[in-house]
This record gives structure tokens, C-alpha cells and sequence, in this order.
């Protein structure tokens, strides 16, 4: 494993979010256009993932954890805040210096049916940023696209094959291969799993599971299912209209959670035991997420709790931390169970 | 006698690939007022097997090659278009996965939810199904209903479209519905809010429900039997409680032991080696057997069909029927 800093003393948080806010205008009129609002898709979201450790990002579509994701790869300029990776804040680089930071943050896709070119064989697909940033040279290709695909469990006798020749699992893996082929120290996975079957999924999981604790890698891992991110997540953010509105070690976030929209989404989970299912106490949330243009007053979360006060619909909840490392943004914590 | 009872039933695609065995000769009733479940990955013919009940197979390529469905006494798969057309949308109605896709972006909500009452009721006057389709939308909940039923598909959400869906498929109040992963495409808090809808309807209106999902989760809590199907064909059918915690197949315990959930935190996930078989190769023995731990040299080469082992528990693993696997 190569490390990329500098410094002897790497610190201990690779990735720091410091109120990283990420807004998009959006403007009316064909002709002459007027802004008519801001979607806040990201809106002061601090997080840290440290060396090895694996965050989990929950939340329901639109919440703001893909526009994340993007702001951290410098995908989507950020409008406030700042992203630090491994101490260089990234919102200050140019496009050469990004380039090369880049190297070490890597994206894995939600459908490795679209994330893939289809018209390059995986050693093209491999090689290629390997080549781009001299990491290995052309006598050497083939024999590390061929240790990267044992890697990621795939033979490299398939190394002049084209994606279409595979499964859905081994396009995964394939993916998995080209986000590994520059060693990098954090990964950043939107969903992988989503699309695949669950005898699939286990398979990615493991290999990821085993990726991270193997190569000490950082992965933060977007998930809209939280057994999937309970079951390979050290820590566990919840997000919420561009906020995060719960964070901690995810055996506690899922078992323990304190936040009223992080209960009703474990409540949401349906649960693979027709007994448990039977007896258990749903709470079922009334309604739709709001739209982030025009988000509700106060906590953005009110009108769908129904723990919610007067308070609630003026004060705007900031993170507290209850317990070691388990923080929650909601105004009436411990008030209720 | 069952509300719907289909005996081997065969659809087959002829591809320039050959022959794909989608559904490969299955056969499994319902009941009034009953849940089925149908589970299985993708490609294992649960849509296609609905598919094939609601003539929605597009032939060519597909082909029904043998089999009935008989509904109340009318064979599905043999019946003029005219009869199929009667019962189809009224008697029998469908939610399908997508709701991003399965409402016409062209009409108006109101019209599309009193097109099956119109079509099927030729005494039917637009204010009166107006009216019904509005008390429709209310009951599944959508709020302000008489003027939102005014809207276009895309002025809703997913949510709300799956919705609409349900609230189409149920306005005629069929005996069945089918159900196609009706909430794959949704959020976690959405799907509950569906599930419950569908369970709250289900028992004020006695409607028997088809229930197709991949998700072992959202069986356990709606339905009171579950059929699990792999390569084509069912491989055990029984009671919910019956396939959870005393399931009788290879397959369907492995598909448990794969879903994280379950599994202690951290620990490895058991995971199923190789790939399901390509359906255009003809598969002698049990299908599974190239992938089942527990197979024997008879299981490759002996064709298993399904049997009972346990009331009305059936499997199609010769080794559970043999009592030599699985055992309780």
C-alpha cells in the first residue's frame, strides 16, 4: 500500500467535510433568465472518516447523499466549506493539482452496467488509468492488471473480454478492480449493491469488507439499505435534506438510534423472520421528503415527526453529541424513547 | 376449488440463441383472499410467469407452449382475446415495478384511474366514475384527492405514483392482483407505507394477492405462502413460517444465509458459488445441483420434481425428500 502523504505523521482523519454546503441555482424564464430559487442539495454537512474505517451514508433518494459524494470528488464545486484530504483542502486546488489528488479518492458506480465503456476490454478498462498516471509502464502492464484482477477474485484469463460478456457481479468487480488500480486511500461507493441480486451482493460485500480491512482503505459506502451498511460500516451518517441528522457507530445508529427519522427508518426495514415481522410496532412515516427548493422552517424534519413541537418548527437543530461519538440533530433528544 | 390454478405451465422465448426455458413447466394455485409470494433472482421467471397468466407475453418471441390457468373456471391462456379482455383489468389487475414508467405521461391521473371502469362497465357514466376514482385516490392516501386527480403522472411523486397505481389496479375491486416487485423501485419509509396499504386493502376488499419480489424481507411480512422459484421452476413452496425457519432447499437456505440482516455484524456473508444456468442450455437433474454444497452424483442427472415432505411444505431437492438434508 502506498502512502501518499508527505508527512511522517499522517494525521488520523483522512477526509474532513467542514460545513460543506453545495447549493444549485435554479433559474425560470427561456429568454430572459431570472434566479427563482436555490436547491440546498448539500447544506452544511460536517463528517470525518478516518485511516481503515468504513462510514456508511444513509438517507432516502434526494436526500443530498450522491451530490455529497460529488462534492467530495470535486465533481460539483462546493459553495461553501471546506473537503480535506489527507491535509490538503481540495476546494482550493487547480485542475492539475486535482488531477493528481484524485489518484487517491476513488468512485465506485451504482450499475456496472452503465459504468463500464463497452467498447474496452477490461485490461483496456484497468490499464488505463494506470498508464495516464505512470503507476505502472507498458512492459508491466499486463502482469498488474493481471494481479488486480486476482485481486478483486476475477481470473485474468477474461482480460480481453468485453463487459457484456459478464454478470452483473462480475461487472462489480470489474469496477471494484479500476477503483483500486491507483491504490488509493479512499473509496467512495454510491450504491454498489443496489442493483445487483442478493447472492450478488454478499459476494461484493465480502470482497469489499475484505478490500478495506487487506489495503487499510477508507471507503465511505452510500446505501439506501441499512442492513447492507449496518452489516459493513464501522460509523453510520444519516442524512436528511442535505444535512446530516445522525451520526455514530453503526451498531448503534441502527440499534439504539436516536434521531425520530433515523427510528422510522429502521422501523422501515422489513425484517427476513415472519414471527418478528407479525409483532413488531411499525411507525410509518406520514407523507414525501419536502422538496430541498422550498425545505420546511426550523428542522427540516417537522412536519413528518411526530415527536415535533413549536420548537421544532423555529429552532433549527444543530449535532449533539449524547454518548461517545453518537450525535443526533434534533431539539427534543432523550425527551421521548 | 382455487381462485386461480395454473398446471404446468411452459413459456418459452425462441431467440436467434436458441431456446430460452424461461418458465419451465410450473404448476401452483391461489386461493381466495390468500397471499402468494413469489420469490426469486433475477431471471429466475417470476414475471414471466405472471406475465404469461395476464397474456402479456409478447409473441413472437415468447411462446406459451403448454399449460392452463384457470381463473373461476376460464382458462387464461386459451380464452378469445374478447374473454381475456372481460376479465383482464377488472377481474385481475396488476401493479408493475416502475411507476417512474407504468402511467401514461400523457393523461391526466383521473382518466387513466376511470379508464378500467368505463371500459368494463358500459353503463358507466364519467362523473360517477369520476367520483369513485377521487374516493380511490383518498383511500390510499393521497391528500386533496378531488383536485390533485386533475394532475399529470409527472406533477407526483414515486411514491404517490405507486400509489395511483394501486389505487387503478384495485378500483374495480378484482378477486386478484398482481403484484410485481411493486416497491423495488421506492425508499425504505415509502415501501412501508405501501406494504401496509396494500395489507390494509387486501382485507377490507378480500382480494388474493400475487406478490413477486426478490426481497426475503418484505415476504415474511405480507404473505401466508411463499413460492420460491430458480431457473424456470418452483423449487419449494410452503407457509411463510414454514420456508423461514424450516426451509427444505439448498437454495432457499443459502439465499437466507446470504442476506446481511440476519448475519452477525462483521462476519463474512455466505454467498453462493457460480452463476445461474443460461435457460437457452437444456439442464438435466436439479438445476441448482452445479452450485448446491450438498449435491450428490443423483442430483445431476435424476430429474426432481416437486413433492411433499412435510403437509403441505413441497420441495423439489431430491436429498430433502430423501430426509437426508434440512432435517428439522
Amino acid at each position: 500500500m502506498t502512502n501518499h502523504t508527505v508527512d511522517s505523521n499522517p494525521p488520523v482523519n483522512i477526509l474532513e467535510l467542514k460545513d460543506v454546503k453545495t447549493h444549485f441555482p435554479v433559474y425560470k424564464g427561456a429568454i430572459l433568465k431570472r434566479l427563482s430559487g436555490t436547491v440546498k442539495a448539500v447544506d452544511g454537512v460536517s463528517l470525518s472518516v478516518r485511516r481503515g474505517e468504513v462510514v456508511g451514508l444513509v438517507g432516502e433518494s434526494g436526500c443530498g447523499k450522491s451530490t455529497l459524494a460529488r462534492t467530495i470528488l470535486q465533481l460539483v464545486p462546493t459553495t461553501s466549506g471546506t473537503v480535506v484530504l489527507e491535509g490538503r483542502n481540495l476546494s482550493t486546488l487547480n485542475s492539475k493539482e486535482l488531477k493528481e489528488v484524485r489518484t487517491g479518492l476513488q468512485m465506485v458506480f451504482q450499475d456496472p452496467y452503465a459504468s463500464l465503456n463497452p467498447r474496452m476490454t477490461v485490461f483496456d478498462t484497468l490499464a488505463e488509468p494506470m498508464i495516464a498516471h505512470r503507476r505502472s509502464t507498458r512492459s508491466n502492464v499486463t502482469r498488474d492488471v493481471a494481479d488486480l484482477m486476482e485481486t478483486v477474485g476475477l481470473s485474468p484469463r477474461y482480460m480481453r473480454k468485453y463487459p457484456h460478456e459478464f454478470s452483473g457481479g462480475q461487472r462489480q468487480r470489474i469496477a471494484v478492480a479500476r477503483a483500486l488500480a491507483l491504490k488509493p486511500s479512499l473509496i467512495i461507493a454510491d450504491e454498489p449493491v443496489s442493483a445487483l441480486d442478493v447472492s450478488i451482493q454478499a459476494q461484493i460485500l465480502n470482497l469489499l469488507a475484505k478490500l478495506t480491512r487487506e489495503m487499510n482503505l477508507s471507503m465511505i459506502f452510500i446505501a439506501h439499505d441499512l442492513s447492507v451498511v449496518k452489516h459493513i460500516s464501522d460509523r453510520i451518517a444519516v442524512m436528511y435534506l442535505g444535512k446530516v441528522v445522525e451520526v455514530g457507530d453503526a451498531t448503534t445508529v441502527i440499534e439504539s438510534p436516536l434521531h425520530p427519522y433515523t427510528q422510522a427508518l429502521v422501523s422501515a426495514i422489513p425484517i427476513p423472520d415472519p414471527e418478528v415481522e407479525r409483532a413488531r410496532q411499525r411507525v410509518v412515516l406520514p407523507g414525501d421528503p419536502p422538496s430541498p427548493l422550498n425545505p420546511p422552517s426550523g428542522c427540516t424534519f417537522h412536519p413528518r415527526c411526530s415527536h415535533a413541537t413549536e420548537a421544532c418548527r423555529l429552532t433549527v437543530p444543530v449535532l449533539e453529541t449524547t454518548h461517545e461519538g453518537h450525535e443526533a440533530a434534533c431539539l427534543r433528544i432523550g425527551e421521548f424513547d | 376449488m382455487p381462485l386461480l390454478s395454473v398446471e404446468d405451465l411452459k413459456t418459452y422465448f425462441h431467440t436467434r440463441n436458441g431456446v430460452v426455458k424461461a418458465v419451465d413447466g410450473i404448476s401452483f394455485t391461489v386461493e381466495k383472499g390468500e397471499t402468494l409470494g413469489i420469490v426469486g433472482e433475477s431471471g429466475s421467471g417470476k414475471s414471466v410467469t405472471c406475465y404469461s397468466i395476464m397474456g402479456l407475453i409478447p409473441q413472437p418471441p415468447g411462446r406459451i407452449e403448454s399449460g392452463r390457468a384457470l381463473f373461476d373456471g376460464t382458462d387464461l391462456l386459451s380464452c378469445s382475446n374478447r374473454e381475456l379482455r372481460s376479465i383482464r383489468g377488472s377481474r385481475i389487475s396488476m401493479i408493475f415495478q416502475d411507476p417512474m414508467t407504468s402511467l401514461n405521461p400523457y393523461m391526466r391521473i383521473s382518466d387513466q384511474l376511470i379508464e378500467p371502469l368505463l371500459t368494463h362497465n358500459p353503463n358507466a357514466t364519467k362523473p360517477w366514475a369520476l367520483k369513485l376514482a377521487i374516493d380511490a385516490l383518498t383511500e390510499v392516501g393521497i391528500q386533496d384527492a378531488a383536485k390533485r386527480a386533475h394532475f399529470y403522472p409527472h406533477e407526483f411523486s414515486g411514491g404517490m405514483r405507486q400509489r395511483v397505481m394501486i389505487a387503478m389496479a384495485l378500483i374495480t375491486k378484482p378477486e386478484l392482483l398482481i403484484a410485481d416487485e411493486p416497491t423495488t423501485a421506492l425508499d425504505v419509509t415509502v415501501q412501508a407505507q405501501i406494504l401496509e396499504l396494500i395489507k390494509r386493502l387486501q382485507h377490507e376488499l378480500g382480494t388474493a394477492v400475487i406478490f413477486i419480489t426478490h426481497d426475503l424481507g418484505v415476504v415474511a411480512g405480507l404473505c401466508d405462502r411463499v413460492q420460491v422459484m430458480y431457473a424456470g421452476r418452483i423449487v419449494e413452496t410452503a407457509s411463510t413460517d414454514g420456508v423461514y425457519k424450516d426451509p427444505k432447499h439448498p437454495y432457499t437456505e443459502a439465499l437466507q444465509r446470504s442476506i446481511p440482516s440476519l448475519q452477525p455484524k462483521g462476519s463474512e456473508l455466505f454467498t453462493i458459488p457460480g452463476l445461474p444456468p443460461d435457460l437457452s442450455k437444456s439442464i438435466t437433474g436439479c438445476a441448482f445441483a452445479p452450485r448446491c454444497t450438498q449435491a450428490l452424483d443423483a442430483c445431476h442427472t435424476t430429474t426432481c420434481e416437486l413433492a411433499p415432505v412435510k403437509g403441505e411444505h413441497q420441495t423439489s431437492c431430491l436429498r430433502c425428500q430423501a430426509g437426508e438434508i434440512l432435517q428439522s
